[in-house]
């Protein structure tokens, strides 16, 4: 009796352990929300995206290791701070494993940039952005995330701006 | 006779004697024809078959039945017990896989043809990178072609994690 209590137990609980990705327990709590757009590109698009991009070597390569690219965004403006608030508290959470790349304040917008790692591996990247007219986004990137790939695929197509995130990963490393 | 009733009697003080050994015991115990060196073991097979004789009366049996704890329930709430568990366990794992089915649905993908998707990629890297420019610039770092400098970017790093831990408390 002990035994089968102790192993339905286990059971359930595995599931509750189960490490989720922050798009799915953001969309857990807005629930069927028709404010919320939801965009999703998994594997199997990008082994279609790199059959497609063939003479593309830099972008093949930058997508390769991604598993999961995931957009939730939404302009309702009444509703977008809301959505802006529970994604930082779900980021937040000691946890999910996040740290911060980066955040700032001004009066355009607020901008977070965190990421999760495993093993030594970034395995999600996560961009959070609301701006002055309450558009929020949610940008999730899955996978393998090699940060210096990213910086080299954003110098090769004139992204000046991934220098930084090259210069922090510099940093860390 | 007498030797085999020995033997049982050996057999019985070792506890290998079957219930029908021991009844032959205690109806010999019972007779007349007990050895007088295995007399004083007579009380022993006798105090037994007179228990089992004995009845007690009805008031005595009333008042020991009140005062016996209610131990009949338990199995009861065992039985009780384990089926809720099992029920609140079945609810989980079917609130799970609904949920895993949802967000399936939610997370089947967007675009049927590659190029849509490609543009939506390098749309999403765009929006990355021009992200991370408008938040150099914020910090107040930014020229061009310079090199920010690693204390500097360690330093910012720290101070924009101690705003959120601000903020959460």
């Amino acid at each position: 009796m002990k035994r089968i209590l102790l192993i339905t137990v286990l059971n359930v609980l595995s599931y509750a352990a189960f490490s989720q990705e922050v798009a799915n327990l953001f969309l857990e709590k807005f629930n069927n929300d028709d404010h919320l757009e939801v965009i999703s590109i998994g594997k199997k698009m990008f082994q279609m995206m790199a059959d497609a991009s063939i003479d593309d070597g830099e972008f093949n390569k930058t997508i390769k290791g991604l598993e999961k690219i995931i957009v939730i965004s939404s302009t309702d403006s009444t509703l977008s701070s809301e959505y802006y608030d529970s994604a930082c508290e779900i980021l937040a959470k000691k946890k999910n494993g996040f740290e911060t790349l980066l955040s700032t304040k001004d009066g355009k917008e607020e901008l977070v940039v965190m990421s999760k790692e495993s093993k030594g591996v970034i395995k999600e990247l996560v961009l959070l952005q609301i701006d002055k007219v309450n558009n929020f986004s949610l940008i999730s990137l899955s996978g393998d995330i090699n940060l210096k790939t990213l910086a080299k695929y954003s110098e090769k197509i004139n992204l000046s701006g991934l220098k930084v995130l090259d210069s922090i990963s510099k940093n860390e490393n | 006779m007498k030797i085999k009733m020995r033997a049982l009697l050996e057999k019985y003080w070792n506890c290998e004697t079957t219930p029908e050994e021991e009844q032959m015991l205690r109806e010999w115990f019972e007779g007349d024809d007990v050895p007088e060196d295995l007399k004083k073991y007579r009380n022993n097979f006798l105090h037994l078959t007179n228990f089992k004789k004995t009845k007690a009366p009805a008031s005595i049996s009333r008042k020991a039945l009140s005062q016996l704890p209610s131990i009949q329930f338990y199995p009861a709430l065992r039985v009780a017990a384990s089926i809720l568990i099992i029920l609140f366990a079945g609810t989980g794992i079917y609130t799970h896989y609904q949920q895993e089915e949802f967000l399936k649905e939610i997370f089947s993908e967007t675009y049927s043809d590659p190029q849509d998707a490609i543009k939506e990629t390098q749309a999403v890297l765009d929006k990355v990178s021009s992200s991370l420019l408008r938040a150099k610039d914020s910090i107040g770092v930014l020229q061009e072609d310079s090199v920010i400098p690693e204390e500097v970017i360690k330093d910012e790093v720290i101070k924009a994690g101690e705003r959120i831990i601000q903020e959460e408390e």
